[in-house]
Parts: C-alpha cells; sequence; structure tokens
C-alpha cells in the first residue's frame, strides 16, 4: 500500500521514543510555560507547540545531546515571541480550564518576571521554577556559570520587590 | 548565599511551575501528533485564548518593522520535473513555470493565526491587541491588507471567535464561546454572530442546542451562501460519566444547518460518532453537499492510519463516511478543500525528512500522493483552496532552534497534478521565515501573513517593557501576489 512499509517500523520506534520523551518532559514544559505565563491554557499551548515542534522534526531532535533542552529553548523562543498565538492548534476541544478564576500568584509572577532582562528571566525560570541545576542552565544559555548565579540573584531581588515578599511573606498559594 | 528573599521568590516559582505542571495531563502524545496547524481559516480556538490575555491583563508584543524588498525570484528560474510516479494511486508531480504573480508585501497587519480573505480585497483576521478589544475581536481590510480597523463590536459583551465563514466581503458569521465567562450569553448556550455590513454592526441568533450533548461548541462552520450555513457542534455526551477518572466523557457531535442565514436551525440527524469527528477541514458546497476530513487511526500503528472523509450529498441527505488507508508518518498533517469533491494534504515522510502531498476528486473515496520535489522545504505550514482546482501551499524548513527558515509558496492549478513556485519577498533585508496563514479567495492567488525569523528566536538583548508601559501591538508582513487584481469577487 503506497510503497511505504520500510517507513513502518522507523516511525513506531520513532513514535515509542517519543512517546517516552513526552511523557518525562511535558510536566516540566507546561509548569515552565505556567511561569511565564501565568494562564493555564497558554501556558498548555506552548508546551504542546513546543512539543510539537520537537515531533515535527524528531527523526534530527531525537539524536541531539539533549532533546529536552533543545525543546525547552524551543518553549523559551516561544514565549518571549509573539508569534506564540498564531501557532498550531489542539485537534481536540481545549477543557474550561480557567472556568474558576485566574491564578492571582500566576499572573503576579509572570508580569514580574516580564521586568527582568529575557537571558536573565530564562535562567531564574530554568534554576528555580523547574529546578534545572547551575551549570546546564549556564550550558542552555551558553554564558559562564558565574553569570548565572548572578543572575539568578540579581532576578530573585526583583522579583522579591516587584512581589511584594518582605521578609513576613507566609508564602501560600494565593489561588483564585 | 540565598536569603530569605530570595528563598521566598524560589517558593513562589516552585508553586506556580508545580501548579502548571499538574496540568500537564490534558497534553498527551497523541494531541501532539494530531496536531494540525490551521489549514484554512475553518477552525481554531484563538479567540479563547485572547480572551484569557484580556482577563490576565497580559500580552507580549513587539512591533515588526516593515521594509518590502521585492528581490529576484529565489526559486529555481528554469524549474525541471523532478517528481517521480507512483503506480498504481499516485500522481505525476512536476514543477512548471509559473503563470501566477509573485507575491509582494502589502503592509504590517495583525499578529494571527486566522485569516479568512473573502474577496482579493477583503480579508478578517484576529484582532492583534493581547490586553484590549476594541472591537469585536476581528479585525478587516478592505485594501488586500495595507491597512486594518477593527469591526464593531457585539452585542451583549461577547467576543467572536473562529470558525468565521463569509460567503461574501459583506456576509460573514461567526460564533461566540459558549465557554467564555465575560460574555452576557448564559454558560452552555449556542450562538452564532452574523453582520451584513461587512462587520460594521452584528446580530446575534442563538443556534438551537441539539439534544444530549453537554457543553456544546460549534467546531465547524461553513457558509456557502449568505442563506445556507451548515455547523457542527461538538460536546460531550450528556450525563455520561468518563471511562476513567481523568479521562474525556464520551464525545458527542451534530450537524445543524440553517436556510435562512442562522435565524434558525435544525440537526441534521447524523449520527452522533459521525459528527463528533474531530475535522481538519470542513467544507460545504453552495448546493449543501460537505465533505469534513480528519485524519484516524494510530501513528503507534501507521498500518492503522486512514484519512476519513464524512460526507452529504446536499441539505437532508444522509451522512455516510469514506476511509482510505494512508500512513501520514512523523509530523504535521494539513488538509483543505476547494469544493465538497477536491481536496489536497500535505503529511511528512521519511521520518519527517520530506513532505508528500495527495490529493482525491471524489470526496475522499481515493487519494493519489505524490513524492515532493527534493528541492521543497520539509513542512507544510498552511494550505488553502480558491476551488477544486486551485490551491496553494505554504511550506518552509525547519531551523536548529526550533523555529523556521526558507519558507516557499507552492501553487497548483490542477488539483495538485502540478505545482508551481511563487517568489516571497524579502523583508528588512532578509527572507520570511514563513508565512502563516495563506488564504486564497480566489485562484490568482492568496493572501498571507509573514512572519520573520526574528519571531522564532528573539535577540538576546531584547529590552524589557519599562514598568507600566503599554503593550505594543503586534505586527506581521502581509503578503499577497493579489494586489493589482481589479477583479473582486
Amino acid at each position: 500500500m503506497l510503497g511505504r512499509g520500510r517507513q513502518l517500523h522507523d516511525v513506531t520506534d520513532h513514535v515509542r521514543e517519543f512517546d517516552d520523551f513526552f511523557r518525562t518532559n511535558c510536566p516540566r514544559l507546561v509548569g515552565q510555560a505556567y511561569v511565564y505565563t501565568g494562564v493555564l491554557a497558554e501556558a498548555q499551548d506552548l508546551a504542546h507547540e513546543s512539543l510539537t515542534r520537537a515531533w515535527e522534526r524528531w527523526g534530527v531532535v531525537r539524536q541531539y545531546d539533549d532533546p529536552a533542552a533543545w525543546t525547552r529553548k524551543v518553549l523559551r523562543n516561544l514565549a518571549t515571541s509573539e508569534w506564540r498565538r498564531a501557532e498550531v492548534r489542539r485537534t481536540k476541544s481545549r477543557p474550561p480550564v480557567d472556568i474558576e478564576g485566574p491564578d492571582v500568584e500566576a499572573l503576579a509572577l509572570a508580569q514580574a518576571l516580564k521586568l527582568l532582562p529575557t537571558t536573565q528571566r530564562h535562567a531564574v525560570v530554568l534554576h528555580d521554577a523547574i529546578g534545572i541545576p547551575v551549570a546546564d542552565v549556564a550550558r542552555e544559555l551558553d554564558v559562564p556559570e558565574g553569570t548565572v548565579r548572578s543572575w539568578l540573584s540579581r532576578g530573585r531581588k526583583i522579583l522579591a520587590r516587584e512581589l511584594g515578599l518582605d521578609d513576613d511573606y507566609e508564602g501560600g498559594a494565593q489561588h483564585g | 548565599m540565598v536569603d530569605a528573599e530570595e528563598e521566598h521568590v524560589r517558593r513562589v516559582m516552585e508553586r506556580v511551575a508545580a501548579r502548571g505542571a499538574a496540568s500537564a495531563d490534558q497534553l498527551t502524545p497523541d494531541t501532539v501528533r494530531r496536531t494540525r496547524r490551521a489549514a484554512d481559516p475553518s477552525r481554531s480556538n484563538t479567540a479563547t485564548s485572547r480572551r484569557q490575555w484580556m482577563v490576565a491583563g497580559l500580552t507580549v508584543a513587539a512591533a515588526v518593522a516593515l521594509l518590502a524588498l521585492l528581490l529576484p525570484n529565489l526559486l529555481a528560474d528554469n524549474p525541471t520535473v523532478v517528481g517521480h510516479a507512483k503506480a498504481p494511486n499516485s500522481m505525476k508531480m512536476q514543477l512548471v513555470d509559473s503563470s501566477t504573480s509573485p507575491f509582494a508585501s502589502v503592509g504590517g497587519g495583525p499578529q494571527t493565526g486566522n485569516l479568512l480573505c473573502a474577496t482579493v480585497t477583503v480579508c478578517y483576521a484576529d484582532e492583534s491587541s493581547g490586553s484590549t478589544m476594541t472591537g469585536s475581536g476581528i479585525e478587516r481590510t478592505d485594501d488586500g491588507g495595507a491597512t486594518w480597523r477593527p469591526t464593531a463590536a457585539l452585542p451583549d459583551h461577547a467576543a467572536l471567535a473562529w470558525p468565521l465563514s463569509c460567503p461574501s466581503a459583506e456576509v460573514c458569521l461567526g460564533t461566540v464561546s459558549p465557554l467564555d465567562g465575560l460574555s452576557d450569553l448564559p454558560l452552555g448556550s449556542l450562538h452564532i454572530v452574523r453582520t451584513e455590513t461587512g462587520g460594521a454592526s452584528w446580530v446575534i441568533h442563538a443556534v438551537a442546542l441539539p439534544a444530549g450533548i453537554a457543553l456544546p461548541t460549534i467546531s465547524q462552520l461553513s457558509c456557502p451562501t449568505a442563506e445556507l450555513c451548515i455547523a457542527q457542534v461538538t460536546g460531550a455526551v450528556a450525563g455520561a460519566a468518563p471511562a476513567a477518572p481523568g479521562a474525556n466523557a464520551p464525545a458527542a457531535g451534530a450537524f445543524m444547518v440553517t436556510t435562512d442565514g442562522g435565524t434558525t436551525w435544525h440537526d441534521e440527524g447524523a449520527p452522533s460518532d459521525l459528527a463528533s469527528t474531530i475535522f481538519f477541514t470542513f467544507h460545504c458546497d453552495a448546493d449543501g453537499s460537505c465533505i469534513g476530513l480528519a485524519p484516524t487511526g494510530s501513528a503507534q500503528d501507521p498500518s492503522t492510519e486512514t484519512v476519513l472523509a464524512v460526507r452529504t450529498t446536499g441539505v437532508g441527505a444522509p451522512w455516510t463516511t469514506a476511509s482510505y488507508p494512508m500512513p501520514f508518518g512523523l509530523g504535521i498533517l494539513i488538509m483543505a478543500c476547494g469544493d465538497s469533491r477536491h481536496c489536497i494534504m500535505a503529511f511528512p515522510t521519511d521520518n519527517g525528512l520530506k513532505m508528500d502531498v495527495a490529493a482525491t476528486t471524489d470526496g475522499g473515496l481515493h487519494w493519489l500522493i505524490a513524492t515532493e520535489p527534493s528541492s521543497w522545504p520539509t513542512i507544510a505550514i498552511s494550505l488553502s483552496c480558491a476551488d477544486g482546482l486551485n490551491c496553494f501551499l505554504s511550506a518552509a524548513d525547519s531551523t536548529s532552534t526550533g523555529g523556521y527558515a526558507d519558507p516557499l509558496i507552492e501553487a497548483t492549478h490542477d488539483g495538485g497534478s502540478s505545482w508551481t513556485p511563487i517568489t516571497l519577498p524579502d523583508v528588512d533585508g532578509g527572507p520570511l521565515a514563513l508565512v502563516f496563514p495563506l488564504s486564497c479567495p480566489v485562484p490568482a492567488g492568496c493572501i498571507g501573513v509573514g512572519a520573520t525569523p526574528q519571531e522564532f528566536n528573539p535577540p538576546r538583548s531584547a529590552q524589557p517593557p519599562k514598568p507600566g508601559s503599554l503593550p505594543v501591538n503586534g505586527e506581521r508582513v502581509i503578503v499577497s501576489n493579489l494586489k493589482g487584481s481589479q477583479t473582486d469577487s
């Protein structure tokens, strides 16, 4: 049928491989995107688009040293690009995720993050939000580790000021 | 040394990320594999996103400066025959000399994933602004994309949502999201909006709720005339519980028809499992014949993959299905129909490293598949058909950073048998990254939305906005090969 039998074995392997990659990385990508956007549906869209880009060229991406780092980079670019609104659509209807009201804490964080220079913002999100080690953050952003540590410290102080997190701050979710 | 203040920030970030990660189960590998680009502007959920951004009061936008320079043809001046036939169900593909005008930049335009050109001069698109909505949420151009203006606000604080269908320049019908909590319309209700004045005013009509469907939404809408519209309404089976915790409730759907421009609607009575299909494209002709296309099967077992066509020959006629075996391979599949019998789809092959095109002339009963010329990019981006014979495909290559490059527009004027490259302009001294979306109202060509490479790889030196500053509306490069067309349809 259509002379495509030779491709089926590779395709099946790649599908299985991508499934594993997806399961491992999707939650962290959505988490990363949620910090950037503060809007759950937007975060899901960004993660979805990033994973779609990976799938779109999985035959190449799978051979990279760190496909997850590549996908995170795509997500970072998407998060700082206006292009994200013009991207692919999910095939299933979006569930009414935000119908209970906005996540005030997430929105405030996303807003505050926009005050940081782009690379500093990415460093803070990669390390503090999704737990990428400093050395890996440095590699992903192509800067020395010392620079990352400096960005983290400066970025947190700016965020603390913008979020009003003083010494009396008790933490705790402010959802709803 | 991390002081307490910094630790508080870390805890906030961890909490927010964890809440986001907890929602990741709403995505699955299959939804990624079954992602489709908006092959034609018939369906999307962009409006929902926009409204959520309005609630959030957030936006990320940057102006894209526009300097259109039409450079010499980037593509081969003397294209050669590079396609090859695949017997028995294949078609011969060849590049031929172009008789279609090259694309040129016509101005800046909306930051949109949805574009619908009703004529060579009149198009509608999602509004650019992310934080404020000055009208219905849809912008309109009257000059082929050079300038855009908002259309009038809808009654009841409603926002216009795609799908949008415009049988003429002045008559358009669209939908209002039933899940949009900002409008005065009750949740769970179903409405369409209609303009007969090119968006200067809108009227909302209620759509009768199909029986047995909870949380109904209009997934597809096709209005071949000002009076006749066919809508696909999808939702969940009313009262049905998910098969397992965390699973979606069983899907249900119905085809609703109006023959009086949207005032009254009736259920076409199609089997719910047909009508709940997630179509990649949906098209109806003026005689009421319709076709919806969707891939089925599992990418994990490509031998199960088929392209499903759900069809009717007219209002009141039964809806039937045709299924054709077609392993789609890795990557993105896009589909578009020029009429209810002629459709084209583009899909990846060779593990996503190439692209194939297939065409049907009998409403999906049979498909002819062709291998793309080796000069083509690997990723199909957008596909739009003016009619059964004349279609345009936007494609591009993927870059190592997840962006796009080397865009290409190809035209067919014989239903997909032969393809002609059309020149794209450079912008800001360099080539575009891609054109998405593309909308082709006439056989002569299309209007599209181009993006620069910077869209996908923002400069590291980009400065953050100043506190309190207003977001800048995003802009795109509107490209068209219809400039100078004298005949508007």
